[in-house]
């Protein structure tokens, strides 16, 4: 399959690097030389120099003979016009950023669709509702949902007074008759274990738990976390995405104060937003959160522009009491950094943004993806499809690879936290944490 | 700080694909009954248990970043002539490890210049060897493992940027190893016709083959004392001619032409209008210089002769007719220019190459103009690109590295007691990979003579220019290995 990827960003890239591992034949169109040459040379991927919104680089791209295009430059309107383009030249399938909600959201262009575009993602969106789930399970660092919200996977860090530590996960079997849940993986030092039934978790462990939604308190409180519920929010930062975010979770019913910098700014928030708290002020200055009683915050989301002001401002909270405490960070590898700061969670846009991608691109046989951050590592949900490989075997017949583990069987309504001896049966939906090397053939046994 | 682990198991890798290489010359052997198979088949053994070895005990993981790239290439091709030496010295070709390493680096680096001073005493598996490794050197020992090993894909890119002759590696499609694979299709398809003509000449498979080695890898190498000129067929020369003429151009160009069915590619291309246009002028110019010093009784047999030298030369094969040193000194001359000029970028041809001469001279016209005009403000475009100040200058310094590198060699090799002519012509031919120079290393003689000393520093040479200078100047440089 031939790929076209407009923008070498930091969205762009990724995709070119998992899109190519996949088996796609990857063509960047960037326009920076000096970053040109960059993924010329780490990439197994042809390049080439412009503007993606050009007739002559899209045709030296090899645009006539492309199946896909995925438009994330930088540019709002060099995306849709390359996508538009696109449609003239034939490519089949085509998907754009787009941070302007003119574009993504206005009815008259109904998603994207008149303009000829599948998936049209505003990535500002993609971060609200990243937010809302982190706010609504507030124990949680990440949070990936499947089958429509049933199972969900969350990530952890382990504190020091949980109460698992020091036995071997198998100690917990007992508890898997009421509340079942699978222990995929665990983030230990910056490497991704699999753990088994001996494996005891350790104080700063990050793990990744798949279960159902309505056993998670029981899974929190075996944690050592409290699962409250959420009230009171505090954004930081007035922005596309602070706004976003604000928007969803008065939709949601939560109480929500905004602090923007910015006083014009705060005046246009404060018309656009009917319920929300506008204040001006800084988010780093511990007087100003303080006063708007940061303590009996339950959640502080610093979203700012500047990724290190979110990370100070997060902090700060946190240092005065904020129950849970997120930043918005550009750079995804600062996100592994937070947990030894205290900071809770980071919303990275780039992971987000191409997840989503990679989900539709993939979409078929693969229905929703949890990309566990920094390893590559995936979980993903599969459809067993009549013809598959597993369907009607047992899980421990199935041949399933190496560094792959079924997390969850969902039949119907009915969801099975399985053992060895549980079944795929054709139309189960089915939740796998597979390790790179394993995904393409946990993909190829389900189709 | 270099990472050697990695850099030793890509070089482990490069090394072990010659094997198979190397055991293609046994039906010949076994054909014409030589004694050469033990030699071959110990060398085949030595080259698989050393490279496995290599292989089992580096690290199978790891980045290969620009440095380790240009390291695991270099020393692949030191290590590949190390081991492609093994049947000359384990059978006895050579007296010493030194001639045979020199004969197996010009070989791989597609030279031709022998240390050899009988070829047709020698039996047929060691001669098919010795031309061999020009075809495997001529589209590259690494490009060649990128297309048939997959566990090079991490960092190949370094890789073939580090061996594709040019200013720069452009990909044909997507992926590398699929760019390896279609340049050697299309290379081998190219060779094929080359066989298929000769053999409609009435040579041998044995020598249809051994000549198409020399002539698709732009090499020179002849299983005949006499070289191409052993068979006085104005067919073959012609056939040859062209062939050497087709490995001298870009096999970016010939792919395209094939994948498109369209030829027009070749028309559009700057550097390939420039080297057709240097070959055909300096023809000519030398075909009625024969004919006026009365060389060659017509015109037809002048323009036979000359066409053969000029391509021979400029594509840097260095196969011969006639020992061009019996011609008036005009013909000498344009042959030694023509050592610097070289083949094009992504060709199997050596030296400076068509590209970069003619940037040099588009660098030089654009400096004349801004002295007319101070204030002008101008691109200096290739095919219709701009082309940026890091490849300008990079061909600039690559052309002062070029001549600096021919100018330290030459010197060393007077110093040793040559004439100048020869000690020029032997750093020309071998540094731009032609094989035959003027002197006492021309076209009728060989360099069995030289001292130890002097095949070292063409040895050397050769590496140097196969590898475009950088990627072996930079090793002696303490900057690359510090950390």
């Amino acid at each position: 399959m031939r790929t076209i990827v407009i923008g070498a960003g930091e969205v762009g890239y990724h995709i070119a690097e998992r899109l190519s591992r996949e088996g796609h034949d990857i063509v960047v169109v960037e326009q920076d030389p000096e970053v040109r040459t960059r993924v010329q040379d780490r990439l197994d991927v042809m390049t080439v120099e412009g503007n993606g919104a050009s007739p002559r680089v899209l045709e030296e791209a090899g645009i006539r003979e492309a199946d896909l295009i995925i438009a994330v430059a930088d540019i709002d309107e060099v995306n849709i016009a390359a996508c538009l383009l696109a449609k003239e030249y034939g490519v089949p399938k085509r998907i754009a950023r787009a941070r302007n909600p003119d574009f993504s959201e206005h009815a008259f262009l109904d998603h994207g669709k008149r303009l000829g575009i599948d998936l049209l993602i505003n990535p500002n969106a993609v971060v609200a509702e990243e937010v809302l789930d982190l706010v609504k399970t507030p124990a949680a660092a990440e949070v990936g949902k499947f089958a429509g919200g049933k199972v969900l996977i969350l990530g952890i860090q382990i504190g020091p007074e949980a109460p698992i530590l020091d036995r071997p996960l198998k100690a917990l079997r007992p508890l898997h008759a009421t509340t079942p849940f699978v222990v995929v993986a665990i983030l230990r030092e910056g490497r991704l274990i699999l753990p088994d039934g001996n494996t005891t978790l350790r104080p700063g462990d990050h793990i990744y738990v798949v279960a159902r939604r309505e056993s998670i308190n029981p899974i929190l409180t075996l944690l050592g976390k409290k699962d409250e519920v959420a009230e009171r929010v505090f954004v930081v930062g007035g922005g596309r995405i602070g706004l976003r975010v604000a928007q969803l979770l008065e939709e949601a019913h939560l109480k929500v104060k905004l602090l923007e910098r910015n006083p014009a700014r705060c005046e246009e928030l404060a018309r656009m937003l009917a319920r929300t708290i506008v204040l001006h002020g800084d988010g780093t200055d511990v007087n100003t959160l303080l006063e708007e009683g940061i303590s009996d915050i339950d959640a502080v989301v610093a979203v700012t522009d500047d990724e290190a002001a979110n990370i100070l401002a997060a902090l700060v909270a946190k240092e005065r009491g904020a129950k849970k405490a997120m930043a918005l960070v550009k750079r995804p590898h600062l996100i592994e950094l937070l947990p030894h700061v205290g900071i809770d969670a980071g919303i990275s846009p780039r992971i987000l943004t191409a997840s989503v991608i990679l989900r539709f691109v993939r979409r078929g046989h693969v229905l929703s993806i949890f990309e566990i951050p920094q390893s590559e590592a995936e979980t993903l949900e599969m459809m067993v499809v009549p013809q598959a490989a597993v369907a009607g075997k047992e899980v421990r017949d199935a041949g399933l690879p190496a560094g792959a583990i079924v997390a969850a069987i969902v039949h119907g309504d009915e969801i099975e936290i399985p053992r060895g001896d549980s079944v795929f049966r054709p139309d189960d939906h089915v939740v796998v944490f597979a390790l790179p090397k394993a995904i393409p053939e946990v993909e190829r046994l389900f189709t | 700080m270099v990472r050697l682990g990695i850099v030793v198991n890509r070089t482990a890798l490069i090394v072990v694909c010659i094997v198979p290489f190397m055991l293609s010359a046994i039906p010949f052997s076994l054909y014409y009954r030589t004694d050469d198979i033990p030699a071959l088949l110990w060398s085949a053994a030595a080259t698989v248990v050393v490279g496995l070895l290599l292989y089992l005990v580096s690290p199978k993981e790891g980045d290969v970043g620009h440095k380790e790239g240009i390291l695991a290439v270099t020393l692949g091709w030191v290590l590949a002539a190390a081991f492609g030496a093994l049947p000359f010295y384990l059978y006895g070709t050579f007296p010493t490890y030194t001639d045979a390493y020199f004969e197996a680096m010009s070989g791989f680096t597609t030279t031709g210049a022998s240390a050899l001073a009988d070829i047709e005493r020698q039996p047929a598996g060691i001669l098919f060897w010795r031309s061999m490794t020009h075809w495997i050197g001529g589209m590259g020992i690494v490009v060649l493992s990128l297309a048939i090993l997959p566990a090079l894909g991490a960092g190949g890119m370094q890789l073939f940027k580090a061996e594709v002759p040019g200013p720069t590696a452009d990909k044909l499609v997507p992926r590398l190893r699929e760019t390896a694979r279609r340049l050697y299709v299309v290379y081998a398809v190219i060779s094929a016709a080359e066989v298929v003509l000769l053999l409609a000449g009435g040579l041998s498979l044995f020598d249809s083959l051994t000549h198409m080695f020399g002539t698709m890898g732009t090499g020179g190498f002849s299983p005949k004392n006499a070289s191409v000129g052993h068979y006085r067929s104005p067919y073959v020369d012609l056939v040859i001619s062209a062939f050497m003429f087709i490995a001298g151009a870009n096999f970016l160009l010939h792919y395209q032409a094939w994948s498109k069915r369209d030829l027009a590619g070749y028309a559009r291309d700057e550097e390939f209008r420039f080297y057709a246009g240097v070959v055909a002028f300096l023809t000519v110019t030398t075909a009625f210089s024969l004919l006026r010093a009365g060389l060659y009784p017509h015109i037809a047999e002048s323009l036979r002769h000359a066409v053969f030298a000029v391509v021979s030369i400029i594509t840097t094969t260095g196969f011969a007719t006639e020992d061009f040193e019996r011609w008036p000194t005009y013909g000498h001359y344009t042959l030694l220019l023509l050592m610097f000029i070289g083949g094009c970028a992504g060709s199997t041809g050596g030296a400076i190459k068509c590209v970069r001469v003619w940037m040099l001279l588009k660098i030089a016209a654009n400096q004349v103009f801004r002295i007319v005009h101070p204030k002008a403000v101008r691109t200096i475009r290739y095919n219709g690109r701009i082309v940026g100040p890091d490849v300008l200058s990079s061909i600039q310094s690559l052309f002062v590295l070029y001549l600096a590198v021919f100018v330290l060699a030459s010197l060393a090799l007077a110093w040793l007691g040559m004439d100048a002519i020869t000690a020029i012509s032997a750093v020309a031919a071998t540094l731009g990979n032609i094989g035959p120079g003027l002197g006492a290393v021309g076209p009728a003689d060989n360099y069995s003579h030289f001292s130890p000393v002097a095949k070292w520093i063409c040895t050397g040479c050769m590496l140097v220019g196969r590898l475009e200078v950088y990627s072996v100047v930079v090793l002696f440089f303490p900057e690359f290995w510090r950390k």
